[in-house]
């Protein structure tokens, strides 16, 4: 029935009236494009910059994103407290890179690779392990309760977590020592090259170079696990029916769990790339990043794993350009509200998402 | 032949897959039809699509001399279709009456300002929707059990609450959606002569989707046979039973009693 | 609910359980000779006063060594006993209005007895009257807000964006933000010269309840169709879009209009009152800011407001359109086939909630005579809906009195009792600091043990333990 449902979303009459909402979608597209080139035309280096910026931080919602993306596809839940899983990894890498490893600026590339591997393996495991116990503490037990019900614990648990990063890390940012490229200062602080001049010079660094160095092995690992393995098949399988899946001898229970130790880990490793690119934490940014990131996972799709590292991608674009950009750009004043914008509208003329909405088999 | 509803080459896909296949169907004043057809032969589908739950892929639906298709539920069911569901959808929290009452939304004004304000047309409006509700029960046979909720009634019941429900919204035709799945035989037989009862005194005209061969020999006046997305047979009741394509249709699932 | 899954729900269950000791007391009390048949024979007054007596006995054993016990705590505890033990309805008629007049007169008088009151145990001292009309205006907003998660099911995560909406429009059209114009329309105590609008506070109130439920409409239409859970985050998309235009609306992508005077906000406004002329002459209050006993004033005002807002509640629960919501709220493919339409109905009930969400906002702002951009948090949004959840969702006794608890907690109660238990377990908490993990915890607790609120409505109770048909079979988009 739900299937029925979905492909019932898009109407094909034989004598269909002009509809309005996908003309009012597409020239909302067609603007922004318009606004892009003339952006590009005027200032194209400060466009290059903010093209980079935007490929760097939508990595880091990418890896959020996912997380949101395979939690909705194996469950249908909006797994609020994601984003504080996210951030709990942040605070995890910044307290085990200073105050365990020790590491600051000009150590040698031997002391910092394995320190930072091995944070990234400890965050990831942790918030897998954090992001597990949400679900089995507020989702698993509330399985049969109306919809509602799993969402308003999840906005519980999102509290929860922030007030234990509150409680241990404090109100303010938590910081990592700053380099001069704008990254931790451990990390090479050169450029991998520059362009332009004068005011419009832009930059990429190292550091950038290495955000996107750690998240490409990372989801090449997930779509291996989740497409080839029998755990990713078992996930599938429960995705689509967990009633059939159970019968078949899946253990649904595990399968959840995974999916959510998944997911943590995930979000583990975004939050050491953003301690690290960003280098500094605090305990509510958790959650406005996480809406961010679910709005990068619902424009490309929901339960769509390749859906939500493209919406990412976009997402992580369109906030760059509108803080950096000069030509009629609103500004980071209202970033919240764009991203947000989208989120609606997007919601409102194709709830399916750019991609179309699929469970993360992909198909 | 006075049609009361004719649906014209109706057709449904999902996604690729052809539920309903260009279905003419017919339905006249004052009549009871019966649609049946092996299962997922596309009957509720049909039935979806001239509730309006569906949006027809193509096709139309006219319903007493009205083009209908494609409008929401609510406005299909103002026009005059009440129905009933294959699995029991009542309002479980809601008592019995309360059921009817939401039955009866369209046919009731009261909007905030009066609802806030409780003027006496309302009150009186609001009174003579309970002593119709009640009405609706007793004919219905659920004498006494108004203030029940509707998740506490026995299961014949709750099968009965929902004519009742449906007759609330003053239909011109009801859909019954297998009124009589999961019912005994006594059940079903008394269920049947409510069937033929509803026709006799409220003059309506009835569309029946139906598993239980005798209860569909039984009432109809008219037999539409579903397979496979295609009707493949329509006629009497007699006639459709001995029609080589339904017999073959239903081999190997159901044999049709002769 | 499902059957256990995991090592916890024995605990939960045990928890559960515990609630039988209740259900199990007549095979307990039997035991000590008193059956459930020799209680029922006794007259009813008599019954009564033994439970006033044990109830007594039980608040004289918690009281009395957290606070001790004086005047004030015996007149309460007297007055109870008074309203309970006799059996009001037979008189008839009138006595069944004698309990809700007696309460209503309790609220009335609040102001006059709450200073001289008891200590409550670990809370603390009774809520100052401010407290309590901010109390009342939480309650109002609870209430709002019960009619759209409550009644028509639609889970709203934005409802801060009514409230703000609310706000706005008070602040604005009371005070000298738009200083090019001057308009003054039946405001009072405007300082000559001052320039910008100023319309009465009484009109605002209205006007701010019918732009927000305008507001709710254009929300309401492309977003209602969706399925529950997207409603709830584009309703999250609205709540957090509204500040940032508050924040902004200083400066508009650098055009320079200003509408909301930025992180600044709008402050002050003018005063809420009768005029000078009815002052005199009926002795009305000119101006509740200038006057003397200023938040008794708003006290009751606000009593009045939160009394409109359970009576309208009410009167729409028991109508045709609430049992369209309940309809909805439980199945909405058979509430459709039964000529209910979907998007008009849930529109409304988006409407009406946020109408009370509005004024509220608007009385909040007259009443701490600012709107400030910072008070329109996520937080917030969920802080009304813990209020709703807490109290038993659908049930608007229930509501007001999560509504008031919680409020109270936000305004006194999380302070006072983090200095009691930083006094007795000799530690060093900020515990209003935690505010919002305590709420998470109070949320997961009361969804986890008690699904449908502290005092349930009777109808939800069965959703809970039976769940609904909340899977939409179709598009809804009529």
């Amino acid at each position: 029935m739900v299937t029925e449902a979905r492909t019932e979303q898009l109407p094909i009459r034989r004598f269909a009236a002009i509809n309005p909402i996908p003309l009012i979608g597409l020239s909302l597209v067609g603007l922004l494009i318009v606004w892009l080139a003339i952006n590009l035309e005027k200032t194209p280096d400060q466009f290059l910059s903010a093209f980079l910026i935007g490929i760097t931080t939508g990595s880091v919602y990418g890896l959020v994103a996912l997380g949101y993306t395979l939690v909705y596809g194996i469950l249908e839940l909006i797994n609020f407290a994601h984003g504080d899983v996210f951030m709990l990894g942040g605070m995890i890498c910044i307290t085990l890179i200073s105050e365990v490893f020790n590491l600051h600026a000009g150590q040698a590339a031997y002391v910092v690779w394995p320190a930072i591997l091995g944070t990234l393996a400890i965050a990831m495991v942790g918030c897998g392990l954090i992001n597990a116990t949400v679900e089995r503490i507020a989702y698993r037990p509330l399985r049969g309760a109306p919809r509602l019900v799993p969402l308003i614990t999840a906005i519980a648990a999102s509290f929860i977590l922030q007030n234990i990063a509150l409680a241990t890390k404090g109100p303010n940012f938590v910081p990592l020592n700053t380099g001069s490229s704008g990254a931790a200062d451990f990390l090479p602080q050169g450029n991998v090259f520059t362009f332009g001049h004068g005011d419009q010079a832009g930059r990429y660094t190292w550091a950038s170079l290495i955000v996107v160095l750690l998240t490409v092995p990372v989801l090449t690992a997930l779509l291996w696990l989740v497409q080839r393995t029998r755990q990713g098949k078992a996930m599938r399988a429960t995705a689509q029916d967990r009633e059939a899946a159970a019968m078949m001898g899946i253990n649904v229970n595990r399968t959840i769990s995974f999916t959510f130790v998944l997911a943590g880990s995930l979000a583990g490793a975004a939050g050491l790339i953003y301690a690290v690119y960003f280098t500094s934490v605090r305990f509510d940014q958790g959650f406005q990043l996480g809406l961010i990131a679910f709005t990068a996972a619902v424009l490309g799709g929901i339960g769509n794993l390749p859906g939500a590292v493209f919406g990412a991608m976009l997402i992580g674009m369109i906030q760059s350009f509108n803080n950096t950009l000069s030509w009629h750009a609103p500004g980071s004043d209202w970033t919240q509200s764009i991203v947000f914008g989208i989120l609606i509208l997007i919601l409102v003329f194709r709830p399916e998402g750019l991609l179309g909405e699929r469970t993360p088999e992909g198909g | 032949m006075d049609a009361l509803l004719t649906a014209v080459a109706l057709r449904k896909e999902f996604g690729g897959l052809v539920a309903v296949n260009d279905v003419d169907f017919t339905v006249p004043r004052s009549a009871i039809v019966s649609l049946i057809g092996p299962n997922g032969a596309g009957k509720t589908t049909f039935f979806n699509m001239l509730t309006g739950v569906y949006k027809p892929t193509a096709g139309a639906v006219i319903f007493d001399g009205e083009n209908v298709t494609g409008k929401p539920p609510h406005a299909i069911t103002n026009r005059g279709i009440g129905r009933t569901f294959q699995n029991i959808r009542l309002f479980k929290e809601m008592t019995s009456l309360e059921n009817v009452l939401v039955g009866m939304h369209g046919h009731l004004k009261g909007g905030i300002v009066r609802t806030i304000l409780r003027t006496p047309g309302l009150r009186r409006e609001e009174r003579e929707a309970r002593e119709f509700a009640r009405h609706l029960l007793q004919f219905s046979g659920l004498r006494g059990r108004d203030d029940r909720l509707a998740a506490s009634l026995p299961y014949g019941d709750q099968r009965r609450l929902e004519v009742a429900r449906a007759l609330a919204t003053k239909p011109k035709l009801l859909l019954l959606d297998e009124p009589t799945a999961g019912m005994n035989p006594q059940e079903t037989a008394e269920f049947t002569a409510f069937v033929s009862k509803l026709r006799t005194e409220q003059k309506l005209t009835i569309l029946l989707i139906e598993h239980d061969m005798r209860v569909v020999m039984g009432v109809s006046d008219r037999v539409t046979v579903l397979d496979y997305g295609e009707r493949i047979a329509e006629g009497t009741p007699k006639e459709v039973q001995h029609d080589p394509r339904v017999i073959e249709a239903y081999l190997g699932t159901a044999a049709v009693p002769t | 609910m499902s059957e256990p899954l995991y090592p916890g729900a024995k605990v939960r269950d045990a928890l559960r359980d515990s609630w039988k000791v209740w259900r199990h007391k007549w095979a307990i009390l039997g035991r000590v000779g008193l059956t459930e048949e020799r209680w029922r024979a006794w007259p009813l007054v008599v019954r009564r006063v033994v439970i006033a007596a044990l109830v007594g006995a039980i608040l004289l054993l918690i009281i009395g060594p957290f606070s001790g016990v004086d005047a004030s705590a015996l007149v309460t505890y007297a007055v109870f006993v008074a309203l309970y033990v006799p059996s009001w309805k037979r008189l008839g008629r009138s006595g069944r209005w004698v309990i809700p007049l007696a309460f209503l007169l309790l609220a009335v008088t609040f102001p006059y007895y709450t200073d001289k009151m008891f200590t409550i145990p670990v809370l603390g001292a009774f809520p100052s009257t401010s407290t309590a009309v901010v109390m009342l205006i939480y309650v109002m907003m609870g209430v709002g807000l019960n009619i759209v998660v409550g009644y028509a099911g639609l889970l709203d995560l934005g409802y801060v964006a009514f409230y703000a909406i609310g706000a706005y429009t008070c602040a604005s059209l009371a005070s000298p933000q738009f200083g090019k114009t001057t308009r003054s329309f039946g405001a009072v105590d405007v300082v000559k010269g001052i320039g910008g609008i100023h319309i009465s506070i009484w009109l605002l109130l209205v006007l701010a309840g019918i732009l927000t439920s305008l507001l709710g409409m254009l929300i309401g239409l492309p977003t209602l169709r969706l399925r529950g859970d997207y409603l709830a985050i584009v309703t999250l998309g609205f709540g957090e879009i509204l500040p940032q235009i508050a924040r902004n609306g200083d400066n508009f992508f650098n055009t320079g209009i200003n509408v909301t005077n930025g992180p600044q906000g709008i402050t002050p406004i003018d005063g809420i009152g009768f005029g000078h002329t009815l002052h005199s002459a009926v002795g009305l209050p000119a101006n509740y800011l200038t006057a003397a006993n200023s938040d008794r004033l708003f006290f009751w005002t606000a009593i009045v407001l939160v009394l409109f807002t359970i009576f309208c509640s009410l009167r729409l629960r028991d109508s045709r359109l609430g049992r369209a919501w309940v309809a909805i709220r439980e199945d909405e493919t058979a509430a459709a086939a039964m000529g209910v339409p979907l998007m008009r109905t849930k529109t409304l009930s988006y409407a009406i909630g946020a109408f009370f969400g509005g004024v509220a906002g608007a009385y909040f702002a007259e009443f701490t005579t600012g709107a400030n951009p910072d008070s329109f948090s996520f937080n917030f949004s969920v802080f009304v809906l813990v209020a709703v959840i807490l109290g038993g969702m659908g049930n608007v006794w229930g509501v007001l009195v999560g509504a008031a608890f919680l409020a109270y907690l936000d305004q006194a109660g999380l302070a006072d009792t983090g200095a009691w238990l930083n006094t007795h377990l000799h530690i060093n908490i900020d515990v209003p600091k935690y505010e919002f993990g305590i709420y998470g915890v109070i949320l997961l607790i009361v969804m986890l043990f008690r699904p449908h609120g502290l005092i349930p409505e009777a109808r939800h109770k069965l959703e809970f333990e039976q769940g609904v048909a909340d899977e939409p079979l179709y598009d809804v988009s009529h």
